[in-house]
């Protein structure tokens, strides 16, 4: 069966809407998944509905002014409150005042300027995006009193406290403490991950170079860690192959 | 020979209850129950003692024992802060009473109706009998979202610790007096118990009444800061406008090096307001305080939205109480939010003001840079700071009257307060 990309395009404005579907027709022409675009001028029951099905892959465009008691920032807003899986790219004209914020607030990928070389930038985009092959997977760990949610490919490593007990999760900025063994944890993380030694498991996808003779490897980041172990070598390598 | 039977099967069951009254303090607080061989050797000790303690001392101190006994072992498995610990105390002990007494009776009739007498050796048996069906109690659904509710109801309850605390001495004196002389129980006693309850009732209804009236005096003063700030914006802002323009004008006399100083300067105060339509769309009533927070924060090129749908007015829609604890409460969160934030690259930060027929929800979203124990987050003390910080946030969950709802998404720290709307009177 073949997978779906559906792209979801909200714009007050039909001339400009079906400028979008022109573009992402040109853009997913060779594609081998089948792809659905629906199309919205305003925010209605039916594009609640489409927001509230997180069962498929979406690509959201979105225009933030919309001729509508509701914004495509609310309608960014209700998205992210479902589904943090889905892509989102911003039209916009070249109001750039609040960009940054809702950039990381709403994990916008990009912002395009509707009157600025917006069908090369958009076709750019899009085509980045289907590149990136689906890698939205969430980590997500409850406690008492905080949701935790972080995307896979943003963990660097896992590794055990040996003071504490407990197991720390690296991200590209921060560093999170959860309840949990380092067992325990595999069973949250897809097949990126791998054990590379008793107390650490590692995103191999953010690996640069395994030293094993050395027990240390070096990440994306720069950053060198102390936890390789010779044991997990073949699984790590098999891993990687298959 | 009997003895020393009898001796292990009673330190085996006592050590048994121990173990099975931790488990279930870590079935109702979520928590995973941890052993290790410390604590593994420890319980078996306090079980022995104890054992030895009921052959040969009186029930009161077999009670007290239990009860440090109970103590010690939570705490050192357990990180709860001292109110949910007493809660959960609290709760396992009064059903482990109750449970016990009915449990026993029952047995102790249908033995003694069967054989005429209750051999001693039955009761380690009855004992753990009785903490397996304690433990089926406890891991019913039904009973812990009943608990879970009871405990919501409970937090809200002012003074909550002190009363807490009564209850616990009240219930090991009162044990400890039953147990032990149960016959000889007079109505000097009954009375002394009496008087106490109604000086702990008296205590804290004075105490109710005095906060009251300092709450209202508060809530004055908060309105009055809040008018303050807005109209200080208001003035700013007009002053900002002219002098920007006289700098304008100098900028027409002036030479390169003048001009390039003025721009400088001209510069610097636009970073630092906050743009108009943003303080004009802010609802009224929290205007002043979010202005405060975020203008002086402003300069240090804090990146700033907000997106207020509220289209009511606060104090048409808050009782005063909920108002005054908003207030509260985004202060602390704002101030958290702001600090995290400036440590980051990006300095993002963004208020979500919604409402629905029942509630205002207000998010407050930023980046932060830190290292987090997700299960420690909100607890006393706990704090990403330096020491000698951790009481914000813990006196969030802590409060009444403001729900608080925190996750983590990739990076970004957000906290959803939720406060529950005035009902309108048809």
């Amino acid at each position: 069966m073949k997978s779906v990309i559906k792209f979801v395009v909200v714009d007050d404005e039909e001339s400009c809407l079906n400028n979008v579907k022109d573009i992402i027709r040109e853009v997913t022409f060779n594609l081998e998944e089948e792809v659905k675009i629906e199309t919205f001028t305003k925010y209605s029951k039916k594009l609640e509905k489409e927001i509230n099905n997180v069962s498929e892959r979406k690509i959201y465009i979105l225009d933030i002014q919309l001729d509508d008691k509701f914004s495509g920032i609310q309608v960014a807003e209700m998205i992210r409150s479902v589904d943090w899986e889905s892509e989102i790219i911003f039209m916009t004209y070249h109001d750039k005042m609040f960009e940054t914020v809702y950039r990381k607030v709403y994990e916008v990928f990009s912002f395009i300027e509707k009157f600025h070389d917006f069908r090369e930038r958009l076709k750019k985009d899009l085509k980045t995006i289907l590149k990136k092959n689906c890698d939205n997977k969430l980590f997500v760990y409850q406690s008492r009193n905080v949701d935790l949610k972080i995307y896979l490919k943003n963990i660097l490593y896992i590794y055990r406290d040996k003071e504490e007990r407990k197991v720390v999760i690296v991200t590209d900025n921060n560093k999170f403490t959860v309840g949990l063994g380092v067992q325990e944890i595999l069973e949250f993380l897809d097949s990126s991950f791998a054990v590379v030694h008793r107390a650490c498991i590692v995103n191999k996808t953010r690996v640069q170079k395994y030293h094993w003779t050395d027990k240390y490897f070096v990440l994306d980041t720069g950053e060198e860690v102390n936890m390789l172990s010779k044991k997990y070598k073949k699984e790590v390598l098999c891993g990687n192959e298959c | 020979m009997v003895m020393s039977v009898e001796f292990v099967l009673y330190s085996l069951a006592t050590s048994v209850c121990y173990f099975c009254t931790n488990w279930i303090y870590g079935i109702l607080s979520k928590q995973k129950f941890k052993l290790n061989l410390p604590i593994i050797i420890l319980i078996f000790l306090m079980g022995t003692l104890n054992t030895y303690i009921n052959m040969h001392f009186s029930v009161s101190i077999k009670i007290v024992y239990n009860l440090i006994c109970y103590c010690t072992l939570t705490k050192l498995i357990y990180k709860d802060d001292i109110k949910t610990w007493l809660f959960y105390s609290l709760l396992i002990w009064s059903a482990g009473s109750m449970l016990d007494m009915l449990f026993m009776s029952a047995i102790s009739a249908l033995l003694f109706f069967v054989l005429d007498s209750m051999p001693t050796i039955a009761i380690p048996f009855i004992t753990l009998l009785l903490q397996v069906v304690y433990n089926f109690l406890f891991r019913i659904k039904f009973v812990q979202n009943w608990i879970n509710k009871l405990k919501e109801k409970i937090e809200k309850i002012p003074n909550i610790g002190w009363i807490y605390f009564i209850v616990i001495i009240l219930l090991v004196l009162f044990s400890t007096l039953a147990f032990n002389n149960m016959k000889n129980l007079t109505n000097e006693i009954m009375i002394l118990f009496l008087v106490l309850i109604a000086i702990s009732i008296s205590v804290h209804l004075i105490h109710s009444i005095y906060s009251e009236k300092i709450y209202n005096e508060a809530l004055k003063n908060l309105l009055n800061n809040n008018l303050y700030y807005v109209d200080l914006n208001s003035k700013n802002r007009i002053f900002k406008h002219n002098i920007i323009h006289k700098l304008d004008g100098v900028k027409t006399v002036a030479n390169d090096k003048v001009k390039k100083l003025v721009n400088d300067i001209i510069k610097e105060y636009n970073l630092s307001s906050l743009p108009n339509k943003e303080i004009d769309n802010l609802p009224n009533g929290i205007n002043g305080l979010i202005c405060q927070k975020i203008y002086s924060n402003k300069s240090k090129k804090l990146n700033f939205a907000i997106n207020n749908y509220l289209k009511s007015d606060l104090f048409e829609i808050l009782t005063p109480k909920n108002y005054n604890k908003l207030c509260e409460t985004l202060g602390i969160c704002l101030d958290n939010a702001i600090n995290a934030s400036l440590k980051t690259k990006d300095k993002v930060l963004q208020i979500v003001i919604l409402e629905n027929d029942d509630n205002i929800f207000i998010k407050i979203i930023n980046t932060f840079k830190s290292e987090i124990e997700i299960d420690n987050l909100g607890t006393l003390n706990y704090t990403t700071k330096r020491e000698g910080h951790g009481l914000g946030l813990y006196s969030i969950f802590m409060k009444k009257g403001v729900k608080i709802k925190t996750s983590i998404i990739n990076n970004l720290f957000e906290n959803q307060l939720i406060i529950k709307k005035r009902k309108v009177k048809a």
